[in-house]
C-alpha cells in the first residue's frame, strides 16, 4: 500500500522521486537531482502537493512531480506567498521548473552548444566543476 | 571612430569584453557575453548587432554594450523573421544569455551552495556523465 505523501520522510520523498525520474527525460531527471540536493523543497507541504505517487504494473512505487503545480507555485507573487522557503530555495525551484520543462530550450543544443552554455553558468555563478567526463573530449 | 556595425566580430567582441569587464555589469552580464562570442554566430547577425550600441571609448579603444531589451524583443519577434535568423541553437544560446544578463532566473539570489546544486543540475541535463565521483569546487574550497 502507498503511504500518503505527507506523512514521509525527506529520505522517503528523495528515494520515491530517485525511482519516478527514471522514466523521464535528462533534464527532468537533472531537476529532480537538483530539489534533492537542495532538500528544503522535500519538507516544504506546499512543494509535497505537487507530489504524486504511482504504482507500475510491476506493483513498485514511484513518485513524479506535477510541473504545472510547480508552476503555480512559482506564479504567485513574492509579496503574496505564504509559503516561507529561502530565497535560495525559490531560485532552486524555479530553475528545476524551468530545466524539467525545458522552458529555456536548451533540449535542442549540440554538445557544443551545451558545453559554452554549462561554462556561461558556471562563470556566471562563480562555480568550478571538476567532471569524470566532458562530452567535448570524451 | 569605428561604428558597432563596421566593426569584425572579434572587434565587436573585444569591445564588449572591455566594456563588462571596466563596467559595471555583474557577472551574469559577463557571462552571457562570454557566452555569445564563443558561440560566435550571433556576434557575425545582423539582428544581434543591432542590439549593440557605442559605449565610447575606454582607454583609447573602442567599447561597446547590448541593449538586452532590444534583444528580448529579438527574442520575442514573429516567428517567420526568426527563422530567417537563426537556428534553434542559436536562439536557445541567446535566450540563456538574455536570461543570465538580466538575471531572469533569480539566479543572483543563490547563496554558493546552491549555485552548485543548480550548475551541477545543468551539468547532468547537458548530458555529463561522472566516471569519477563529482567534485564541486566551491570559493576554492570542495563541497
Amino acid at each position: 500500500m502507498i503511504r500518503p505523501v505527507w506523512e514521509m520522510s525527506r529520505e522517503e520523498i528523495a528515494a520515491g522521486l530517485g525511482n519516478g525520474f527514471l522514466g523521464g527525460g535528462p533534464f527532468e531527471m537533472a531537476a529532480v537531482i537538483g530539489l534533492c540536493a537542495h532538500a528544503e523543497w522535500l519538507d516544504e507541504p506546499a512543494f509535497r502537493v505537487a507530489l504524486m505517487m504511482r504504482e507500475t504494473a510491476a506493483g513498485h512505487a514511484v513518485m513524479i512531480v506535477d510541473w504545472d503545480k510547480v508552476a503555480a507555485l512559482l506564479a504567485v507573487p513574492a509579496e503574496e506567498r505564504t509559503v516561507t522557503a529561502s530565497e535560495p530555495a525559490w531560485s532552486v525551484l524555479r530553475f528545476a521548473h524551468a530545466l524539467a520543462t525545458d522552458s529555456l530550450g536548451l533540449g535542442v543544443l549540440d554538445a557544443r552548444g551545451a558545453g559554452l552554455v554549462l561554462a556561461s553558468l558556471r562563470e556566471a555563478l562563480s562555480v568550478t566543476l571538476t567532471m569524470g567526463r566532458d562530452p567535448l573530449t570524451g | 571612430m569605428t561604428t558597432v556595425q563596421h566593426m569584425s566580430a572579434g572587434q565587436l567582441s573585444i569591445a564588449l569584453t572591455r566594456a563588462a569587464e571596466e563596467g559595471d555589469s555583474g557577472p551574469g552580464e559577463v557571462a552571457a557575453l562570454r557566452l555569445l562570442i564563443s558561440h560566435g554566430k550571433w556576434i557575425e547577425r545582423f539582428a544581434f548587432r543591432a542590439c549593440c550600441r557605442s559605449a565610447g571609448e575606454i582607454d583609447g579603444h573602442a567599447a561597446a554594450d547590448v541593449s538586452w531589451d532590444a534583444v528580448f524583443a529579438l527574442l520575442t519577434a514573429e516567428e517567420p523573421e526568426r527563422s530567417v535568423i537563426g537556428s534553434p541553437t542559436s536562439w536557445a544560446i541567446l535566450r540563456l544569455a538574455h536570461l543570465l544578463a538580466t538575471d531572469g532566473l533569480d539566479l543572483s539570489r543563490l547563496d554558493h551552495s546552491n549555485a552548485g546544486v543548480v550548475v551541477e543540475a545543468m551539468a547532468t541535463a547537458m548530458g555529463w556523465t561522472f566516471a569519477t565521483p563529482l567534485v564541486l569546487v566551491v570559493d576554492g574550497a570542495p563541497r
